[in-house]
């Protein structure tokens, strides 16, 4: 009884996957027929997906379930539909240079989403003041290629760059010198050191030496190189994570699909 | 110590305060501060700058209203540089309606403003004005998404046979020899290029299954948010370049010799930027203060 949806997967699979392989008619033809087929499938998809959605919110109205959300989607689904009727009608599609349509995208749906979105950006800066701490050794090393990347890729970040770097360094200098003599063994030994470093970076960071016409070379370097600094690491220790991962998404979805290829996997189906 | 106790236990409310401040006042002054150009925008400038005019540039508009302050202006930058070259634009997007009306929306400004300044003398080497159909085609959406990419790899006019206005693409005089995708020709031998401004995962799709068998130039474009995802496709050689987040459309813009409104968004970004750096040191030296007490 189940048998032929998973023969039609295969034989649909097979078709499209071959012109990969065999670039050589008749599989290319195969892989188009396919296609095509995919193309119209989607479009009832699309009609599939509406029809679900607006029977959905007339339902919840009906039970009189949320009836303020749902009726205003109904409404706006219907208007937009009644509107690009018009605009076909009157300015020969909905989206004609002069069409009317294009209003409420503009001045409905751009306003109402671009609100939403830009929310995040308060929550991100509250969020980050409240939980992005240094807490072990990965977390710094996060939270300083966070702000390298962050100051590296604005302008006047670089110049904002240096003291901030330096404010950081005799921070966390002060922290492990005052917190080291509480540890015993390599714990207190490793704190010493890791204190002693952080104050270095930070003295040599604003360090008055007259070098080159300078003063402050340290400083200066930090300014002049953190935008290179934040290309390095999306470029390189960045790129490298995520080819990892890309590569792990990549080899899963393989196995997956070959499980529905081949009708181990038959979610699909229910 | 009460000052430094005061500055690491601030209420969200000012947090959100001093947010708003830093984004609405840049907008007021109108300043648009010099961006360093990285390479990966400069490649895609330079790549479109040197293609002999009256070559094609095949944009896919795929993002939407959330994404247009940082997506717009890298579309409405290209089509005007793409223009001022001579060269032919096409558009396209896998976004529905949400696509199709920002990408819309972003060539006609392009057109409006290049036909004014046509008219005003600006362009000496052209007197015409932009027309839809010679100059730049309006291919829509197509449900299907990589099988529509496939498609056009075959014979665009097996995905779109119409443009937005539903005149039969055979009948356009910007669709004459170009039958499909590997028209834009190679990297190496080009003849167009394909650029997909991303605020999703659709440039994936686009690297992975269209310009993986086509082997035509392409380049993305993309939210901030999305761009690290890419760059594992630009050292790999399968795109050209990256234009990320507002930074890249603001770089395509100076070196487009204009200032537009990612330019002026560039003074906003920089201060917020450095105001949450800031307000993350603040949140780390109460960690580190009350750790000590």
């Amino acid at each position: 009884m189940f048998r032929a949806p998973v023969w039609l997967v295969f034989i649909a699979g097979l078709f499209m996957a071959s012109a990969f392989f065999i670039p050589v008619d008749p599989f290319p033809m195969m892989q188009t027929w396919a296609l095509k087929w995919d193309v119209i499938v989607s479009a009832f998809a699309l009609v599939v997906g509406i029809d679900s959605l607006v029977m959905h919110h007339i339902r919840r109205v009906q039970r009189r379930q949320n009836v303020l959300y749902s009726g205003t989607l109904l409404v706006g689904f219907w208007v937009t539909i009644a509107w690009g009727a018009f605009a076909w009608w009157r300015y020969g599609g909905p989206f004609a240079t002069q069409s009317t349509f294009l209003w409420l995208f503009r001045y409905i749906v751009v306003p109402m989403d671009a609100t939403m979105f830009s929310l995040l950006a308060f929550f991100i800066a509250s969020a980050a003041y409240r939980a992005f701490r240094a807490r072990n050794f990965s977390s710094s090393l996060l939270l300083l290629s966070a702000g390298i990347v962050m100051l590296g890729r604005v302008p006047f970040g670089d110049w904002a760059a240096a003291p901030i770097f330096t404010a950081f360094a005799l921070l966390l200098a002060f922290y492990f010198l005052r917190v080291f003599r509480q540890y015993e063994g390599w714990g207190r030994g490793i704190r010493l050191v890791v204190g002693i470093a952080f104050l270095a970076v930070g003295i040599v960071l604003l360090w008055p030496v007259w070098l080159n016409g300078q003063i402050f070379p340290a400083f200066r370097f930090v300014v002049h190189h953190i935008q290179g600094l934040a290309g390095w690491i999306m470029e390189v220790p960045q790129m490298a994570a995520r080819r990892g991962i890309d590569l792990g998404i990549s080899l899963g979805s393989l196995a997956f699909a070959l499980r529905v290829l081949v009708g181990i996997e038959r979610g699909y189906m229910r | 110590m009460r000052f430094l106790y005061i500055l690491t236990t601030i209420d969200r409310r000012i947090i959100y305060a001093l947010v708003f401040l830093a984004t609405a006042l840049p907008f007021l002054f109108k300043k648009s501060p010099d961006v360093q150009i990285t390479p990966e925008v400069e490649r895609v400038y330079r790549f479109i700058d040197r293609l002999p005019a009256g070559s094609r540039i095949v944009i896919s508009a795929d993002y939407g209203p959330s994404s247009m302050p940082e997506i717009q202006p890298m579309l409405y930058a290209i089509c005007k540089h793409a223009f001022t070259k001579g060269h032919k634009v096409y558009l396209l997007t896998h976004w529905t309606y949400q696509g199709l009306i920002a990408g819309q929306d972003g060539i006609m400004s392009a057109v409006r403003d290049f036909n004014r300044e046509i008219k005003e003398g600006k362009h000496p080497e052209r007197t015409d004005t932009l027309i839809e159909g010679v100059d730049y085609v309006s291919w829509g959406f197509r449900p299907g998404g990589m099988a529509v990419m496939l498609l056009m790899n075959s014979d665009i006019r097996m995905a779109f046979s119409r443009d937005v206005r539903g005149i039969l693409l055979d009948s356009l005089p910007a669709m004459q020899g170009f039958r499909n995708l590997r028209d834009l020709g190679t990297v190496e031998n080009p003849k167009g290029i394909l650029i997909g401004l991303e605020a999703g995962f659709t440039g994936d799709v686009w690297v992975v299954y269209g310009q993986a068998q086509g082997r035509w130039p392409m380049a993305l474009g993309s939210t901030a948010v999305v761009t690290p995802s890419y760059y594992t496709y630009l050292e790999a050689g399968q795109i050209i370049g990256i234009l990320g987040g507002l930074k890249g459309a603001a770089e395509y813009e100076q070196l487009a010799g204009f200032k537009g409104q990612a330019s002026i968004g560039m003074l906003s970004q920089s201060i917020v930027h450095i105001l949450v750096v800031v307000l993350i040191f603040l949140g780390n030296l109460g960690f580190f203060l009350a750790r000590r007490k």
